[in-house]
């Protein structure tokens, strides 16, 4: 009998059965996604905020970076091919909503360790950002070499690349080339996730090139090498800041637009729901009478 | 056509190697001055640089021959083409002079030398106006990465050794 009760119970609920909303419910719906609409607005205007300072500092540190990568580029040096050891860096933040920031680099990230895995060499990864860790450390845990957390709170300082830079190389991974990934500023709405290469010692030292740099011995090599190194991360890291605010701004301001639009529509079913209520009370008031 | 072309490209890169001593050299130099925060230079044009490296201080004038050098702290001077000279302090850094005559001069801190106010007594005086010195002293005491690369002379953790280098540098300072 117990069991009869029960079934007879769950019974009507079963199958495509839409109450219609009250006018409670959509009263509740409505308030909340309008208190929602004021926090996106509020998070785009900060957002534009870090965006106009950030990208005011962009402008030097492209220079910076374009400057530290210019020896590179102009003795145009080349990994060999059949090295075995290889870094990836990350560069991204610690805070979501931002679009695509994220996933993009850690996608780029994805596929490159699949096709350095492919090609038999050994990879190691240093995320810069806790969402980069998230997205990375199920699949790919134990490639993670570093993580680097509060990242994105404050706009980043050559400090902050030194330290990173710094812990890489105390891990005593001795990595014969490597790539760091970023999303590089391009426009207020759009950004590109890059790669910019990174040497080790031994590659710059034997690269054909070098024979033409005069006076070079392999201490002050190895010093200029780590401050490249950190050139690099610093580089990425002002591009990636300034990706990351644009990017929350346009997502916040798309997700404001949302948010009017749905207010729009409930307001217009809350009127209906409304009208609907008070014709339903007079028809019952005016049959209740007829009946009298 | 294309074979022709294709050499050409190749003879080129062997031209400019080549250098006999009749060669006038290449009026043009490359210069850019930049820290991670402020741009000074930017592929500008100038006659003269003088660094100060861990290896001595020397000048760069166009054509000079290819190098990668670090810098120590001290001063770089920059002399225009108009004959006018620019002091600025450097806290460290790298050089690089490339076989085109571009120059990068990337100094991890940089302030024009009439910035820092040099009344004030020697030690505070940098660490306080411009903590350029005082930079030196935190990364060195929480990271030796750099300075204790950059700065021979600091192999034991003392901090009166660094004061007293650092009064010696306000010293050469001052002299500028």
């Amino acid at each position: 009998m117990f069991a009869r009760t029960g079934a007879a119970l769950f019974l009507p609920q079963c199958g495509q059965v839409r109450n219609m909303a009250t006018l409670k419910d959509i009263t509740i719906r409505l308030k909340s996604i309008k208190n929602i609409q004021k926090i996106t607005k509020s998070m785009k205007m900060v957002a534009a905020a870090k965006y106009s300072r950030a990208e005011r500092s962009l402008k030097p540190a492209r220079v910076y970076g374009t400057g530290a990568m210019a020896l590179y580029e102009k003795a145009e040096i080349k990994a060999p091919e059949d090295k075995n050891k290889h870094l990836i860096i990350g560069v991204s933040s610690d805070r979501g909503l931002c679009g695509a920031i994220h996933s993009s680099v850690a996608k780029a990230m994805k596929n490159e360790i699949a096709k350095l895995l492919g090609a038999g060499k050994e990879v190691m990864i240093v995320n810069v950002g806790d969402k980069l860790r998230g997205l990375l450390y199920r699949t790919h845990g134990q490639h993670i070499l570093i993580n680097c957390k509060e990242v994105g709170r404050k706009p980043p300082t050559f400090t902050d690349a030194s330290i990173i830079a710094t812990e890489l190389l105390d891990s005593g991974y001795e990595f014969d080339q490597g790539s760091i990934l970023f999303n590089r500023f391009r426009s207020v709405i759009s950004y590109k996730t890059d790669e910019k290469p990174l040497f080790s010692l031994d590659t710059v030292a034997n690269s054909e090139n070098m024979g033409i740099y005069d006076d070079i011995d392999a201490d002050v090599l190895r010093n200029y090498q780590e401050f490249a190194l950190v050139n690099i991360i610093y580089f990425g890291m002002k591009e990636s800041t300034t990706s990351e605010q644009s990017a929350r701004m346009t997502a916040m301001d798309s997700a404001s637009k949302n948010a009017s639009e749905m207010i729009d529509k409930l307001t217009l079913t809350f009127n209906r729901t409304r009208q609907a209520v008070i014709t339903k009370e007079l028809i019952e008031i005016i049959s209740g009478a007829a009946a009298l | 056509m294309m074979a022709a072309r294709f050499l050409l490209r190749r003879a080129v890169p062997a031209l400019r190697h080549a250098r006999c001593y009749a060669d006038a050299p290449a009026a043009q130099m490359s210069f850019t001055f930049a820290s991670p925060t402020q741009v000074f230079f930017k592929e500008a044009n100038v006659k003269q640089i003088d660094v100060p490296t861990l290896t001595g201080a020397f000048g760069i004038l166009p054509a000079h021959v290819p190098t990668l050098q670090v810098l120590r702290p001290g001063v770089v001077t920059v002399f225009n083409d108009d004959g006018s000279s620019a002091k600025y302090f450097v806290s460290s850094g790298s050089v690089t002079v490339n076989a085109d005559s571009s120059v990068q001069l990337l100094a991890e801190e940089a302030v024009p030398l009439d910035s820092l106010d040099l009344a004030v007594s020697p030690c505070y005086a940098v660490i306080s106006t411009q903590r350029i010195i005082g930079k030196l002293l935190q990364a060195w005491l929480c990271s030796p990465l750099f300075t204790l690369q950059y700065i021979p002379d600091f192999h034991n953790n003392r901090t009166q050794d660094c004061l007293e280098y650092n009064r010696g540098l306000f010293n050469e300072v001052k002299s500028v």
